[in-house]
């Protein structure tokens, strides 16, 4: 490792309508450096990126590439010429273009007239074998590739571009232990080779083997950097780090008397999801924390049947279910407010009176439903919702994020049932709305429903669960109850877990 | 948490107010003021004669038209349904020229076609077949198949199924009357019944439709097979119409339903669209032609006026939705 900086950041900050989610941030890299950056969900990491690669623009502060200080708007494809790749968690190559068209795509190697193949694929197994990686063909078509090798071509790419910084978001999610190590090993061949990297890891045993230093950010603000040369990484410090947060951003709620248990999952795997076990009370809010991608959705679809459970039983009632369709887990009484909105959860472009009816007519059975009906039904909702809107002709994509998000609720409190599971039941949704939701979500409690939670958003799990599971690589690694809940434990066992 | 009432107080707004607020509206003060300019011009045009004429000419594209309306706000499409009701008129003539009389020849072909659709219907539900190519291959498969049974030659049946348009009230036939019947019977289906609002729900997100317990594949099979059910109808009073089973007699007739529903303002993206628009736009449709016709522009005219008509309509649908 050189002292040469490859990156300063001094005092950026970025604001969106007036709430900050950026603030006097400084980060600094240095040529052969591996500089970890942790922090939770939506701690700005994301948004960090994004001021890197260009897509946002900073409203205040200095950022120097390469000891070139950037002047005026920092474009993604200025970011790119000053040497800046970012390796997204998401896939972005061709999926039907070959392994070495993708690796040199705008940068094709001719003789002249045509693009020369046989050299072209010489360079390409170079470049793999550069960092590491035999096991790719040149010729092979990008969609035959496992999502580890994707990974690799695209640090290859990023390499054929003569990055100088190499940003990486969450490069091992979906990856088995193997390809983790060999992944770690291709970072270890880039930083010898003088590439300063950015890896960003919810994953902290990577980042405690690979990081030079760790920086932790928390509510856009950076908290604290550590140096592995000047001192040992501790794990608890960096985890208090990440939670340590103002107590007045929890929401307190009513409590609600609990009653006896009215569903059980014994062993249930699937896709995603080993050997899961729990009981839910009625009356109850049962949180699921855990990592993005620690299996908590698939444990969610698995039960509302959107995909096939491969073994273990669900109880509702004391009675056996068998769910192999959404339509069936309805009849049996489950409701599911799914993660997106806009992809599975609405209709965006019809009526809100439509989108409130559909799931009760399939429940209900109801072959004639009278417009009137749609129509006063979806009005009555509209108020004990509160949901701001025209009318029930409105169409939903006119409403806000929130307001849409409530009509996401509305057809299932319309529907009727005895479980709602909610996926990320804030996600999107703007600090007044959160609180209605939650409202909401006690109000059905004393109703006595029961309510399967699954939230990325810490403060969330802690002030509306009265019981938290917490997942890991598709299993369950802890019980809490209310009285021991509290970020640092949450974390701790999302994170390492390997206690029960 | 404070609990201030922000109820919304408003009304259900009455029929009336609906219809004007509704796209429809357009179209059929268009449609009034389209027959008005032409009444002028061409004095023959507005008589009683020349209606009778026209809302006969409806009846076959106006069947098709509110089956395609349904399919494409599904998500779906069908281009086969013009040779499909080709090659079902040969079936359909050839057994009632075999044997004699009218009803097992049209119980085969009325069987033939849905089981056709009903296949058709298996192949883009189950599999993730875009409905577009699917049912361009089909037909093709019909057109050949037309042919086939026929040898390339017209089967005459004269006098044979007359009835659609030889029993009359009114000077109406018969297949007006029906038509009128499956316009307003899929009218109260859409508005009336849970298959309407599925409709929708499944053609502006088929994953959420699944999702809020929708069995989504059933319910394309389902829809393709009333489809069918429509084309074998549509066939019979064709025949009725012009008593001859011919490899040709469906030619354009896909183009016109899609083309009707489009003007009635249906999106083939699906989610969006109507009966009585789709209804409105085979008017439109047929008026057109027959306007022209009197007009004595040429048939090869005609094309051009209509494709230049239902450019202008989808513009004229994709100005209104920006604006709202």
């Amino acid at each position: 490792m050189s002292d040469k900086k490859l990156l300063e950041i001094t005092n950026v900050s970025k604001s969106f309508f007036g709430v900050t989610v950026f603030a006097d941030f400084d980060f600094d890299v240095k040529a052969g450096e591996v500089h970890c950056l942790c922090g939770e969900n939506g701690a700005g990491k994301s948004t960090f990126i994004k001021i890197l690669s260009g897509a946002y623009q900073p409203d205040g502060g200095e950022i120097v590439i390469d000891g070139k200080k950037v002047e005026g708007k920092l474009s993604p494809a200025l970011s790119m010429n000053l040497g800046i790749e970012t390796i997204y968690q998401e896939h972005t190559l061709m999926r039907n273009m070959t392994v070495m068209e993708n690796l040199f795509i705008g940068k094709e190697i001719t003789n002249g007239l045509k693009i020369d193949r046989r050299k072209m694929s010489r360079r390409t197994k170079e470049i793999l074998e550069s960092i590491g990686v035999t096991n790719i063909d040149p010729f092979n078509v990008v969609r035959n590739l496992g999502p580890a090798q994707q990974k690799f071509v695209e640090i290859a790419k990023a390499f054929v571009k003569e990055a100088k910084i190499i940003i990486m978001d969450e490069p091992t999610a979906s990856f088995g232990a193997h390809e983790i190590d060999q992944l770690l090993n291709t970072v270890d061949t880039l930083k010898k080779s003088g590439i300063g990297i950015i890896y960003i890891s919810h994953h902290l045993e990577e980042v405690f083997r690979i990081a030079d230093r760790v920086t932790v950010i928390r509510d856009g603000r950076k908290i604290r950097t550590y140096d592995s040369a000047v001192e040992k990484l501790d794990e608890a410090a960096i985890i208090k780090d990440m939670v340590g947060r103002d107590a007045s951003l929890f929401y307190a709620r009513d409590e609600v008397g609990i009653g006896d248990v009215i569903m059980e999952v014994k062993n249930l795997s699937g896709p995603g999801v080993k050997d899961v076990s729990f009981s839910l009370r009625k009356g109850e809010i049962l949180g699921f924390a855990g990592l993005v991608g620690a299996g908590r959705t698939e444990l969610a679809e698995i039960l509302f049947g959107r995909r096939k459970a491969t073994s273990g039983e669900v109880f509702l009632k004391g009675k056996k279910i068998t769910i192999k369709t959404p339509k069936n887990a309805i009849e049996a009484g489950m409701c599911m407010v799914t993660e997106d909105r806009q992809h599975t959860g609405l209709f965006i472009n019809q009526k809100i009176s439509l989108n409130s009816i559909v799931p009760q007519s399939v429940k209900a059975k109801k072959h004639f439903i009278s417009p009137k009906y749609d129509w006063i039904v979806t009005k009555e909702y509209i108020n004990k919702l509160r949901i701001k809107c025209k009318g029930p002709d409105q169409k939903v994509c006119y409403l806000s994020g929130g307001n849409q998000q409530k009509i996401a609720f509305c057809k299932w409190f319309i529907t009727d049932g005895e479980v709602y599971i909610f996926d990320e039941p804030t996600r999107g949704v703007d600090i007044g709305a959160k609180e209605e939701i939650y409202h909401l979500m006690v109000q059905l409690c004393r109703e006595g429903k029961s309510i399967l939670m699954i939230s990325s958003d810490m403060p969330e799990v802690i002030a509306m669960s009265d019981r938290v599971m917490i997942m890991k690589n598709g299993g369950i690694t802890a019980e809490i109850q209310k009285e021991e809940l509290d970020s640092e434990t949450i974390l701790q066992y999302a994170l390492g877990g390997s206690v029960k | 948490m404070n609990k201030v009432k922000n109820e919304i107080q408003i009304e259900r707004p009455p029929l009336g107010k609906r219809f004007i607020s509704s796209d429809n509206t357009y179209l059929l003060f268009g449609l009034i003021a389209f027959i008005f300019i032409v009444s002028l011009i061409a004095p023959n045009f507005a008589t009683p004669f020349n209606f009778s004429i026209l809302m006969e000419q409806f009846a076959v594209p106006g069947i098709m038209a509110i089956g395609m309306c349904m399919l494409m706000i599904s998500g779906g499409i069908d281009l086969a349904v013009g040779t499909q009701l080709s090659f079902i008129s040969c079936v359909m003539a050839l057994v009632v020229k075999d044997m004699d009389t009218a009803i097992p020849g049209i119980a085969i072909g009325v069987a033939v076609c849905i089981a056709g659709s009903f296949g058709m219907g298996l192949l883009i539900s189950r599999t993730k077949m875009e409905p577009f190519i699917v049912s361009l291959g089909f037909m093709a498969i019909y057109k050949g198949l037309a042919n086939i049974t026929t040898n390339g030659a017209e089967y005459p049946i004269p006098g044979k199924m007359g009835f659609a348009t030889d029993i009359r009230w009114a000077t109406l036939p018969l297949m007006v009357y029906i038509m009128i019947a499956v316009v307003i019977i899929f009218f109260l289906i859409l508005r009336f019944t849970r298959f309407g609002r599925w409709l929708y729900a499944v053609g502006d997100n088929p994953e959420a439709a699944f999702l809020s317990g929708i069995n989504v594949k059933n319910f394309k099979l389902s829809m393709y097979t009333i489809n069918g059910a429509l084309v074998a109808l549509a066939t019979v009073l064709m025949l009725s119409r012009n008593e001859v089973g011919n490899p040709n007699l469906g030619v354009d007739l896909e183009m016109r339903a899609i083309a009707s529903a489009v003007v009635g303002g249906t999106a083939l993206a699906g989610g969006k669209g109507n009966i009585i628009g789709t209804f409105l736009g085979t008017i439109w449709m047929g008026i057109i032609s027959n306007a022209l016709n009197i007009i004595g522009l040429s048939s090869f005219f005609q094309y051009v006026v209509t494709g230049c008509i239902i450019i202008g309509a989808v513009l004229m649908n994709q100005i209104r939705y920006k604006n709202e």
